[in-house]
């Protein structure tokens, strides 16, 4: 783990979802992180193909759900690959994806302390 | 009505979104909030579920499967026609045309992702105020256009119940020449005409204040009272009276009318007039082209109740080819396009300006036309012109009476005799006609009869009550004379008669009506044998302006008794058509 | 068209004064003028003085302010009018209802 929590989550906005979704907030978490792994793995083939609008696409719906839970570090890395897509320059977003993994890995840790 | 409430009642918001995650946090929100929120997970999902569920407001994803966010708006809007259903587009899409997309499809707003709880609420508050606003307004537009509709078949039933109530009348006469709206009842005119039972003609112009159903009201009474009582021979200060006394009783204070009534008697070539606050009318001559106004004496029928009502006349000579102008002051007040008004001086320079008295009529459009620039349209103003005609060019319209032969009084008879204080202030004459018209079938024949015993009863008051000399009657001055020498009399009458004896009798296909009026004057000279109509052309002291040679061409036999105090007439009438 | 309107500090007397046309649109203006008196007074004063114009309905709000003051009792005078005014209120003969110069 590379720094404090606060650097990959907001805790603010993890301690209103928490407030807001009561007795939910695990299947909000639970529901995050399967439904991004499905996302990764389109961001993760897009790449291997070489697919500059999917890779935007996937990027980007990746990225919204990120900014939703609080993790702005891994919304922000997407954002770079979505802009990668948008200028049709997939093939540079190797180290980004690499990138997206690992800071997943970190934010999947974090969430699910939080449960 | 709609109650203008934001946020207590829950509203149900359609949460579009392909994200699961997402779309709980956003359903937490709106539930948190109240409301009751409906999940879809792509466009087309979110348009079905639109349809089914009717949701208040939407809340939509820009990129989604199937069907993205921006077709699925444009679908919804389409299927929402006229209601306001905001739509929220739910995006983390941050370039301007995409953001102008989403406005440009139907959208009413965006959220950003990461989705802020305060932010969203305010919105849907917001929304939901505008929509609630929105509903409100299309209810009120509504109502108007119910309103309208309705108010517009009121008037068109009100029309109808008014056109059968003030008809036209005799308005349609060879001698009389009209402008007026056909809508006119609903800016306050009304122009009436009645042929009276004694072969005249009274007509009548009135300018009601205010405009719609509030003036049209109270033509409806004036028309029922003129029509009724004109028919039945009454003065037209009777007439007048009651007009008066009716309106002050119905109309709010602050609603009258501004009228003028024409009493004119072809035979005798005068015209009675009463002007309550119309404009000037002329009396236009055909002799010398000199026009005379008629002000207005009056204030307008239906400000003074009662005894306060001044229904007095003012009489004026009208040759046969002599013109009455009547006018609302609509003509006066036609503007030019620097809103000068035409006036009464460019209205007399028309008549000034006249060669063929036949032409005025239409010079006077014409002399407006050219002063405003553009047609007259007659929606703001009503004209009349009445000529003095010999009675005879006139068609009686005193028909299609139906007529029932079989009921009613056939055989009878009854004295009736009227003291001085009778003879004052009331006319035996409506009365007398009404009960004659039960006879079957004798209505048609109402004008002959309304003539022969108003000829007998002024003949029997004025000559032998009064004793006036009808002498001075040749003279225009002594016209005026004999006339203010009539109402002086009138008022000094002290234990005098005039009697009518009346006796009906049914013959196979009629009757036979004997009229006997007796009065207790002086009496005068007669001679049954004289050639009556021989008479009356020399003018000769006992019969002159009697009326009897008119009487006489109406009856079976005029036989004077009694010393020249009776006057026997027998009718023998047939039932017509 | 404007319409003003002041009582005399006894009280005894409300003057109102119109300005421009006086027509119906000047119909709540011309009922606020006389009906917001704090104490009623006994005469009213209509200044014409400014007034250019009055159609019929302006007879008629005439006649509910002389309803308003008494009826037939009414003590109202109309002032200052115009040629154009004062014929209009003489072809109604509206000196038999109220005071006229």
């Amino acid at each position: 783990m590379i720094g404090s929590p606060q650097d990959h989550v907001d805790s603010v906005m993890l301690d209103e979802l928490k407030e807001v979704m009561e007795d939910d907030f695990g299947i909000l978490i639970d529901t995050f992180l399967s439904d991004s792994e499905i996302r990764l793995v389109d961001v993760k083939t897009a790449y291997d193909e070489l697919n500059s609008k999917k890779l935007r696409e996937s990027a980007h719906s990746l990225k919204g759900s990120c900014s939703n839970v609080g993790a702005a570090k891994l919304a922000d890395i997407c954002k770079h690959v979505e802009e990668l897509g948008r200028v049709n320059k997939a093939e540079d977003a190797g180290q980004l994806i690499k990138d997206i993994l690992s800071e997943f890995e970190v934010v999947r840790v974090i969430l699910k302390e939080q449960v | 009505m709609l109650v203008f409430d934001a946020g207590q009642d829950p509203l149900k918001v359609l949460i579009a979104d392909d994200n699961d995650s997402d779309r709980m946090i956003l359903q937490a929100f709106v539930k948190k909030q109240g409301h009751i929120p409906i999940n879809a997970r792509d466009g087309q999902e979110a348009v079905e579920l639109f349809e089914s569920e009717r949701p208040d407001i939407v809340l939509l994803d820009a990129l989604m499967p199937v069907m993205d966010g921006f077709e699925a708006a444009r679908v919804i809007k389409g299927l929402a026609g006229e209601n306001m259903i905001p739509i929220i587009f739910l995006t983390s899409l941050q370039d301007a045309d995409s953001l102008a997309r989403c406005l440009d499809v139907g959208g009413d707003d965006f959220l950003s992702k990461p989705y802020n709880r305060v932010i969203l609420q305010a919105k849907i508050t917001a929304f939901n105020r505008m929509r609630l606003l929105h509903s409100t307004v299309q209810a009120q537009r509504d109502q108007i256009v119910l309103h309208n509709e309705q108010l517009m078949h009121e008037q068109e039933v009100a029309k109808k119940v008014f056109d059968n109530i003030a008809h036209p009348g005799c308005l349609q006469a060879s001698n009389i020449n009209y402008l007026v709206s056909p809508m006119a009842v609903f800016n306050g005119d009304v122009l009436l005409a009645a042929r009276k039972p004694s072969g005249g003609m009274l007509v009548f112009l009135g300018d009601f204040t205010g405009h719609g159903l509030p003036a049209a009201i109270g033509a409806m009474p004036t028309s029922e009272i003129f029509y009724g009582m004109a028919l039945k021979g009454f003065s037209m200060q009777d007439i007048l009276k009651e007009i008066n006394n009716k309106l002050k009783k119905i109309l709010p204070v602050g609603v009258f009318c501004c009228g003028c009534m024409v009493d004119i008697s072809f035979r005798k070539e005068i015209a009675e007039v009463w002007n309550g606050g119309l404009p000037d009318c002329f009396m236009y001559r055909a002799e010398d082209r000199d026009s005379e106004p008629m002000p207005s004496f009056h204030l307008p029928l239906g400000v003074l109740g009662g005894i306060s009502f001044s229904a007095e006349t003012h009489l004026y000579e009208m040759k046969h080819g002599d013109r009455i102008f009547l006018w609302s002051d609509g003509i006066h007040e036609e503007m030019d396009e620097n809103e000068v008004m035409f006036g009464n001086e460019r209205l007399m320079e028309v008549f000034e300006e006249n060669q063929d008295p036949a032409l005025v009529f239409d010079e006077l459009q014409q002399a407006v036309r050219d002063f405003t620039g553009s047609t007259l349209q007659g929606d703001d103003h009503s004209i009349v012109e009445i000529q003095s005609v010999p009675e005879d060019g006139l068609i009686e319209n005193v028909s299609g009476y139906a007529a029932d032969y079989k009921s009613g009084p056939k055989d009878w008879q009854f004295t009736f005799r009227l003291g001085a204080s009778s003879l004052k202030s009331f006319n035996p004459l409506p009365l007398m006609i009404h009960i004659l018209m039960e006879v079957p079938g004798l209505r048609a024949h109402s004008g002959k009869i309304y003539t022969i015993l108003s000829e007998l009863f002024n003949n029997a008051l004025e000559h032998g009550v009064m004793g006036l000399s009808s002498e001075l009657k040749s003279s225009s001055a002594g016209f005026a004379e004999y006339y203010q020498k009539r109402q002086d009399f009138l008022q000094t009458l002290d234990d005098c008669f005039v009697e009518f004896e009346l006796d009906h009798k049914p013959l196979e296909c009629g009757g036979i009506l004997k009229m006997v009026v007796r009065d207790s004057g002086k009496g005068f000279e007669y001679n049954n044998k004289t050639n009556v109509k021989k008479a009356a052309l020399n003018k000769s002291e006992t019969y002159c302006g009697r009326g009897i040679p008119l009487v006489k061409t109406l009856c079976r036999s005029v036989q004077h008794s009694e010393g020249g105090r009776a006057v026997e007439v027998v009718f023998e009438w047939r039932i017509e058509g | 068209m404007a319409i003003w309107s002041s009582q005399s500090q006894d009280g005894k007397e409300l003057t109102i004064k119109i300005q421009g046309r006086f027509d119906f649109s000047a119909h709540q203006e011309f009922r606020d003028a006389y009906e917001e008196t704090s104490e009623p007074p006994e005469q009213y004063v209509v200044d014409m003085k400014d007034t250019t114009y009055l159609d019929s309905s302006a007879l008629g709000m005439l006649l509910l302010l002389r309803d308003h003051a008494g009826g037939d009792t009414a003590n109202i005078n109309i002032v200052n009018c115009n040629p154009d005014v004062k014929k209009i209120l003489t072809i109604s003969n509206f000196e038999q209802l109220f005071g006229i110069n």
